[in-house]
């Protein structure tokens, strides 16, 4: 398709959405909106003024974008928790190690931030809390403990293996979140970046304390991925 | 090229994906790692906490204003309220509602409005008595209160709302019953439990956020279903029911971990049956 422009274009800056090549007609200019369906604003301005920034449109949450995340509160409680657990699990064995025991327990002040503010969340936001914490609990330090009883590669496998699924899980529920156009929503991504952030922090310090050493680590790592993805599943509806 | 992936990155909060190439590892169960470079890379220092950015933590969804509502729904509630006041005589069904529209001046066979007849009317005076009650509530001290007393208090002011109905109750209970609308009668009863649970000042997000709800769900129901066929001048004798109810429940201390006694009753007692028999446990290396 030839694209014929009356006016030089001028680069499409990705950081802000509203800014658009001053001088294509409005044809072409209706075809890049149709390509990022998520904005809604008249035509005219994007002539005259792509420029200036739009004042925000408040509109209130529809029921299902609260549900949807009602929902991701959910999950990621009971998956701070089951981190909680698991870190429990390995200081348990390996507590005492020189090497490992610090960088354990360094890991597990900060999941146990993530869950405090988790905790206040789903209070103040009235969101039900996941109904199957005994098991997420009892299953993080069986497998912390268990995966620690291995040994600290071993451990620290369990970990990477944790953290990527996490880091996963997290930028899935920032792309969903994307899509919702809300201040509060704002406030709740930026959380959710700094936390996935420091989850793969996590993930980093792990590879660095030798994981993939550790014995049988491709079945290690296929097998704990698959049971916190399926945990994910299991926690964002129960 | 990286510099640029990386303010993408965070501008977009989109992590780019890249492939880690292993050779050893058969393709199936190559993980894809999603890795972000971040620019403070001090991850195992302890002070790396204290280097966390300073962001708000306190997101609230609660104090929304409503979405606005179609032009069918605000006539739809306009019929629902009108017709509250010909349930003693109607019942909870659509001569009910068709009487409600006629007051507003509608052709009565607008009740095809609510497809499922008398059922959208009881859900309305669910959802009505439980925004009422919470108002009422928050009008009291409730700081003042023991957890009890508020819990009472919300009970009380609840049912009393269902008092001028009482006549008509088990009816809609009979109907609330019914398979079809378990989900609705549920679903209700959920809120409210929660609401009460809410303004009494619970903010629990374990077990006890389960069992607090089920037990007063116990209470409000056992009290509600007492009340239909209490004849005592006010209530009385329901509220005395209530009362002992609630003494039978005892919030005061009545946490999850009574499920965990219980588990380890069983666990013990499994692992002394196993003794006897001869096998080594735990309990008696």
């Amino acid at each position: 398709m030839i694209l014929t422009l009356h006016g030089p274009l001028l680069p499409i800056r990705s950081s802000t959405m509203s800014a658009l090549p001053m001088r294509l007609p409005i044809s072409q200019t209706r075809q890049l909106i149709r390509l990022q369906p998520c904005c809604a604003r008249s035509l005219s301005t994007f002539s005259e003024h792509s420029e200036t920034p739009r004042p925000r449109v408040k509109r209130p949450l529809t029921e299902k974008e609260k549900d949807l995340i009602a929902a991701m509160l959910r999950v990621d409680h009971a998956g701070e928790l089951g981190a909680n657990w698991i870190y429990k699990g390995q200081m348990a064995v390996l507590g005492k190690d020189p090497k490992v025991g610090p960088v354990v327990q360094h890991m597990w002040d900060q999941e146990k931030f993530h869950l405090k503010v988790f905790d206040d969340m789903i209070a103040a936001n009235r969101v039900r809390p996941t109904a199957l914490r005994p098991f997420w609990e009892v299953a993080g330090y069986a497998l912390g403990a268990g995966t620690a009883l291995l040994g600290k590669e071993a451990a620290m496998a369990c970990t990477e293996a944790v953290e990527t699924v996490i880091g996963e899980h997290y930028n899935d529920q920032l792309r969903e979140l994307l899509k919702i156009d809300h201040p509060e929503v704002d406030k709740l991504r930026e959380v959710i970046k700094q936390f996935r952030d420091e989850e793969l922090e996590h993930l980093d310090t792990a590879v660095d304390h030798e994981a993939k050493k550790a014995p049988v680590y491709p079945g290690l790592t296929a097998v704990i991925q698959q049971g916190c993805k399926a945990a994910i599943w299991i926690a964002t509806r129960i | 090229m990286l510099a640029i992936r990386r303010s993408a990155t965070r501008a977009l909060g989109r992590a780019p994906v890249s492939i880690v190439a292993t050779s050893h590892i058969p393709h199936a169960v190559t993980c894809r790692v999603h890795r972000i470079q971040t620019v403070r890379h001090n991850s195992s220092g302890p002070d790396a906490t204290s280097k966390r950015a300073a962001i708000s933590y306190d997101v609230n969804l609660q104090n929304e204003e409503q979405a606005v509502s179609s032009q069918t729904d605000v006539t739809a509630t306009h019929i629902l309220e009108a017709s509250l006041k010909h349930v003693p005589q109607h019942g909870w069904t659509v001569q009910a509602l068709g009487a409600g529209a006629s007051d507003l001046g509608y052709p009565s066979v607008l009740h095809g409005l609510f497809p499922r007849g008398g059922v959208d009317l009881i859900d309305y005076f669910l959802k009505k008595s439980k925004r009422e009650m919470k108002a009422e509530m928050e009008k009291l001290d409730l700081e003042s209160m023991k957890i009890t007393a508020k819990i009472r208090t919300a009970c009380i002011t609840r049912l009393k709302l269902t008092g001028p109905y009482i006549s008509r109750w088990p009816e809609a209970l009979a109907l609330m019953g019914q398979p079809q609308n378990v989900p609705m009668s549920l679903g209700n009863l959920g809120e409210l439990v929660d609401d009460m649970w809410y303004l009494a000042g619970d903010r629990s997000v374990d077990m006890n956020w389960y069992s607090k709800r089920t037990l007063l769900a116990g209470v409000y129901t056992s009290t509600e279903l007492y009340m239909t066929q209490d004849r005592s001048p006010d209530f009385e004798e329901t509220w005395k029911f209530l009362d002992r109810r609630l003494q039978d429940v005892a919030f005061i201390g009545r946490t999850a971990s009574e499920v965990t006694n219980y588990l380890q009753f069983g666990v013990r007692s499994a692992f002394g049956i196993l003794s006897s028999f001869g096998h080594k446990t735990p309990f008696n290396r």
